[in-house]
């Protein structure tokens, strides 16, 4: 081997294997760092670390002026609703109950009466973010608890009072106030007692117990059809998902508020992420393009040498081995700096992560480990084989 | 073991193991090519070559690098040796590859062929006389049941083309094998049991 070695050295370029080596590093660390930024804020992303929980969506069909015009109702068919309930991103869905009756209500605050018409919703127990004893419906109480939506509260407090010199009202203090609640149209009307027992920060409507809403429709407006829905609401369990928004943009759905937003961003995230991870695979592949023109410029230069070597008796590979070793050291070199600049960048990176979410877990270091290795293993592999063929025609 | 070479080109050509042939022609007219047919170096011609009735077409690569290590000895025109490598290391690239001869016997050679001093020199710096000798060196230091010798004294003197000669009839009457030469007027001095005219 020692005198192979001698032959076949000659005309190596210390220069041109640096640069492949350099350019190999800097493409396979992107590669790498791609990856392993993805596993790192997966947790994160998918709420692992409990900074991103799962999350409601309150979805309903986009009203369309021609729709609007023509008095259309923008309902979801129960197909709508069970194609959601299928999508892989959805744990659970509820669907909201309309009051199929009028609704009027009274009160009186600060010796003013206060009246207006109004409208009920109810969902499923399960969808509402406010925990109360006194959410029960009793059809011999007369007393109705109603959700509010946190935003009334806030509108009230900080838009009207202040122009109207109104006090303020507290949360406490709402929960002390009866309505009168006139419910359906005179003279079959019936007069209830309603109390708020809480404001909703996730559901923007008003809110009484599905149980009062089913005896309630049932006794004020037992031959009406119940509508189709226009609302329902969607428990997702990662709202980084990038299917929402695609799924409700493809079904012409829209959703409340800037919920869509962490589904948006998620697959920005990850768009941005395969973009990098391409770039340095189209780095590495130049570089390996490189790397095989430059054996292939070394044996040329050599051809005289290998044409001897194999004209008394070298085999095929033992002359290839010299080159197969270059690649192989190379490639070693290329890897194993990789894998030490990832550590670097990656210590770098997560300081900042766990500050983001404190019970985070980074993940493990494994799937890039073999991912690099992987790599370097392929591109020696493809270059071996390559150098076999050429000398292998050198005769 | 090769025993029989057998050439079908123009004329039909056979070589039997333990004889010697002295091929013959003017120059330019094929006689190197000849021998690189033989080992499969060259497939340009139309015809067939068999080593023992197996055409030489047919080898695998591996095939032929065992037919180089173990059956034919080449002596090449051009020599073929490595210029950076010193005449011993010329010799002994192909000798490890077997370990057929001892370095004591090699070292006995040059000194009988007068380049003792050019055992440590790189090739490049020899005369093409002396890189002749270390040619043919190397070519008795493989197992062959052929040595094919392309105009092996064309640039050595007759007192070194008779050494030479010595050296060969000593080491056939120990190993039998067969000697393929060729000569363009100027002929290595043992006795030929077939002058091949081309």
């Amino acid at each position: 081997m020692r005198l192979i070695w001698k032959v076949l050295r000659q005309n190596i370029s210390i220069g041109q294997l640096c640069g492949f080596v350099l350019a190999n590093i800097i493409g396979l660390t992107i590669i790498v760092l791609g990856l392993q930024l993805y596993r790192d804020i997966q947790p994160i992303m998918t709420d692992k670390a409990g900074f991103m929980k799962p999350d409601y969506m309150v979805v309903s069909k986009n009203v369309s002026t021609e729709a609007a015009l023509f008095g259309e109702k923008p309902s979801l068919s129960m197909q709508d609703i069970e194609d959601i309930r299928q999508q892989e991103f959805v744990s659970k869905v509820g669907v909201f109950t309309s009051a199929r009756y009028k609704v009027d209500v009274t009160l009186e605050l600060n010796a003013h009466l206060f009246s207006t018409e109004m409208f009920f919703e109810s969902v499923d127990d399960a969808f509402i973010d406010v925990n109360s004893e006194d959410w029960t419906f009793d059809p011999a109480n007369e007393l109705v608890p109603i959700i509010l939506p946190r935003a009334y509260l806030d509108l009230y407090n900080f838009g009207y009072a202040p122009t109207s010199s109104f006090p303020a009202i507290s949360e406490g203090l709402v929960n002390n106030i009866i309505i009168d609640l006139e419910l359906g149209d005179a003279p079959h009307s019936i007069q209830r007692k309603g109390r708020v027992v809480g404001f909703s920060s996730r559901l923007n409507t008003i809110l009484v117990p599905q149980s009062f809403m089913d005896w309630s429709n049932n006794l004020l407006a037992p031959n009406s059809q119940a509508d189709a829905s226009s609302r329902i609401i969607v428990q997702v369990t990662n709202p980084t998902d990038e299917r929402i928004a695609a799924y409700f943009e493809a079904h012409d759905m829209k959703v409340e508020g800037d919920k869509l937003d962490a589904s948006k961003a998620g697959w920005f995230v990850r768009l941005l992420i395969v973009g990098v991870m391409l770039i340095g695979l189209v780095i590495c592949i130049l570089a390996c393009y490189v790397l095989i023109l430059s054996i292939f410029l070394l044996m040329q230069r050599n051809h005289e040498a290998i044409r001897n070597l194999r004209a008394i008796g070298y085999t095929v590979r033992k002359v290839s081995l010299p080159y197969q070793l270059i690649v192989l050291i190379t490639n070693a070199v290329s890897v194993l700096s990789a894998m030490g600049l990832l550590m670097l960048v990656r210590n770098f990176y997560l300081n900042y992560l766990t500050d983001l979410a404190p019970d985070y877990a980074p993940a493990s270091l494994l799937i890039a480990w073999l991912f690099v290795i992987g790599i370097g293993l392929v591109l020696t592999a493809i270059n071996a084989v390559l150098i076999h063929r050429s000398i292998k025609k050198t005769c | 073991m090769i025993t029989n070479i057998d050439i079908l080109i123009h004329q039909p050509i056979h070589f039997e193991r333990g004889k010697n042939y002295c091929v013959e022609a003017a120059s330019g007219i094929g006689k190197s090519s000849l021998l690189h047919f033989i080992g499969g170096f060259r497939t340009d011609y139309e015809g067939a070559i068999t080593i023992d009735g197996r055409n030489i077409r047919a080898f695998s690569a591996d095939e032929k690098s065992a037919l180089y290590r173990t059956e034919l000895a080449y002596m090449f025109q051009d020599l073929r040796l490595f210029p950076n490598l010193t005449g011993y290391e010329n010799v002994e690239i192909v000798n490890q590859q077997t370990h057929f001869r001892k370095k004591e016997y090699i070292r006995a050679l040059f000194e009988q062929l007068g380049i003792a001093e050019k055992w440590d020199q790189p090739a490049r710096l020899l005369s093409w006389g002396q890189q002749q000798r270390v040619a043919f060196i190397r070519a008795l230091c493989q197992p062959c049941s052929f040595l094919l010798l392309d105009e092996p004294v064309s640039h050595l003197d007759d007192e070194n083309g008779k050494i030479m000669a010595e050296i060969l009839k000593k080491d056939q009457a120990e190993r039998k094998y067969g000697i393929i030469a060729t000569s363009l007027g100027k002929t290595l001095p043992i006795h030929y049991n077939q002058h091949v005219q081309l």
